[in-house]
């Protein structure tokens, strides 16, 4: 383990993140990966995590590509096994693949519901479940790990057509500070981040409900609104999130367990 | 960290971290290829990488059981994020199973299956796939001598090496139709001085192996055991432009032990 001055710098530290393959998961093991960590890109999509790991190999960064489907035990054991035997630690664990999809109460198809629940919810249970073991062996008081959750500006308040998905991302905040609760004895750092409205392929499908929800000509027009929305007057970018997921996973953060970070341009907590 | 550089060429050996493996990957590492030691003893291959490093060569050490599919899904992922390309694939871990029908356990067969057949299938499966994306490649199939001819002691290892005998000919077709680029072959060695055989040697009793002893290395017209890197030069050249019309074909590296 490398220490640095630079409490913010990622040095000697390894990371995995969940979904990675494009949108914030991407960006996020982008930064990552510039500000010095070992980083484990992770999806379903294997070409693109390939490309992503690729990408930052070739800038000089140390990158490598795992499948998983977050909802697969048996592929989470794989993962684990393989960055045991490649570094033998972990010290940041990013929860961050989810997925999104908008259903008014009354048109919910259950099965739908619990896939989004599986991978969502699941997903992060299961990641912290098995990575667990070696981020405890790896973390100590003046060098503590840190799992950082992707909830969502949907994990902190209601939104019409959305009841599945804030369903999904209220837990996510929840959950984490329970593992907040639990893991703080053993120098884990458990947080949540809860993007708003980012310009991502998912965003993309916000302006949509926004659009078919609002009656707008077009998601130009649903862009204009997301704009008016936030104090910032702006969409956020993948790497506004990735900068926010990179101070929790630092030693910048040291102090700081079971909370929650609002990147969303202000929506949520200004009139 | 590894930087990608266009003109060196890519070399993955699958048990390289030990015996012919290693002879070989410091073969092909002197010859301007990168090699990855990708072996089940991580801690053995991250040594001999380093110490490959330290002298000035390209070399990586990977995690790998080859009786693993997500095992090799994983290595071949790494070598394209790190390289974009696979020039050169050794499938040569392997074990050494000794015993007769009567006893050698169901078990202990399928040991010598899974890891000396399956591991070369596997390997094949997953790596000629990157070699294609750039145009071509060498495989490189270690069976042995006792792929050919046999000896009552080894049931299960016999068996083995000659399903890599011939499952490397049909490979080797199939890349042949449909005009990949890549070549595979199989090289035979003899009795080789290696780890993996003193390992077998040392399960034998005393009488058995003096005897055994007589029928390897006293039947072998060179009159001595092989040494790894003279089994690795062959597979160099298997996997140089060297042999360019050679697909499907089997070298027998063995001191004139099969001549006779």
């Amino acid at each position: 383990m490398t220490h640095t001055n630079n409490p913010f710098s990622l040095q000697g530290k390894v990371a995995l993140v969940t979904g990675a393959a494009r949108g914030i998961g991407a960006d996020i093991a982008h930064v990552l990966a510039a500000m010095g960590a070992s980083v484990i890109i992770t999806d379903r999509e294997r070409e693109q995590g390939i490309s992503v790991a690729a990408n930052l190999a070739t800038k000089g960064f140390e990158a490598s590509f795992l499948p998983l489907d977050v909802t697969s035990e048996e592929q989470w054991e794989h993962v684990m096994k393989d960055i045991q035997a490649r570094y033998s630690r972990l010290d940041i664990l990013v929860n961050n693949a989810g997925i999104f999809a908008a259903q008014l109460v009354e048109d919910i198809n259950i099965d739908d519901f619990r896939r989004m629940q599986s991978i969502n919810v699941e997903g992060v249970i299961l990641g912290c479940r098995h990575a667990a073991g070696l981020m405890k062996a790896s973390a100590s008081a003046d060098n503590r790990a840190s799992i950082i959750n992707l909830s969502s500006l949907a994990g902190l308040v209601g939104t019409a057509g959305l009841t599945s998905y804030c369903s999904s991302k209220g837990s996510v905040r929840l959950l984490t500070k329970a593992m907040a609760a639990e893991f703080g004895a053993q120098h884990i750092r458990v947080n949540s981040i809860h993007p708003g409205l980012i310009q991502t392929d998912m965003g993309d499908m916000v302006k949509d409900l926004l659009q078919a929800q609002l009656g707008l000509p077009s998601q130009e027009a649903a862009h204009e609104v997301g704009l008016a929305l936030a104090p910032l007057r702006a969409w956020g970018t993948t790497t506004d999130v990735a900068n926010a997921v990179a101070f929790l996973a630092s030693n910048a953060s040291n102090f700081m367990t079971g909370s929650e970070l609002v990147v969303d341009g202000g929506i949520s907590n200004c009139q | 960290m590894t930087t990608s550089n266009e003109s060196m060429r890519v070399a993955l050996i699958s048990g390289g971290a030990s015996g012919i493996g290693l002879a070989t990957a410091e073969i092909l590492a002197a010859r301007h290829h990168h090699v990855y030691l990708a072996d089940i003893n991580m801690d053995l291959a991250k040594q001999q990488a380093a110490r490959l490093c330290d002298e000035g060569f390209k070399a990586s050490a990977v995690a790998l059981d080859v009786t693993q599919e997500a095992n090799w899904q994983t290595a071949m992922a790494d070598v394209e994020v790190q390289h974009g390309r696979l020039d050169v694939l050794v499938n040569n871990a392997g074990i050494g199973v000794g015993g007769t029908i009567e006893s050698t356990s169901l078990a202990d067969f399928q040991l010598s299956m899974s890891v000396n057949v399956n591991g070369v299938f596997l390997g094949c499966k997953y790596g000629i796939p990157l070699m294609e994306k750039n145009g071509g490649g060498a495989v490189i199939n270690i069976s042995s001598i006792f792929g050919i001819v046999s000896d009552q002691l080894v049931v299960a290892y016999s068996a083995s090496k000659g399903a890599v005998r011939s499952m490397t000919k049909s490979i080797a077709l199939d890349c042949a139709a449909r005009k990949n680029g890549v070549r595979v072959n199989s090289v035979h060695p003899g009795f080789v001085e290696t780890p993996m055989v003193a390992g077998a040697a040392e399960q034998l009793p005393e009488d058995i192996l003096t005897d055994y002893m007589q029928r390897t290395v006293g039947l072998t017209p060179m009159g001595r055991f092989g040494q790894p890197n003279e089994i690795g030069e062959v597979i160099a050249f298997l996997a140089s432009p060297q042999s360019s019309f050679m697909t499907g074909a089997e070298l027998v590296v063995d001191g004139g032990f099969t001549a006779r």
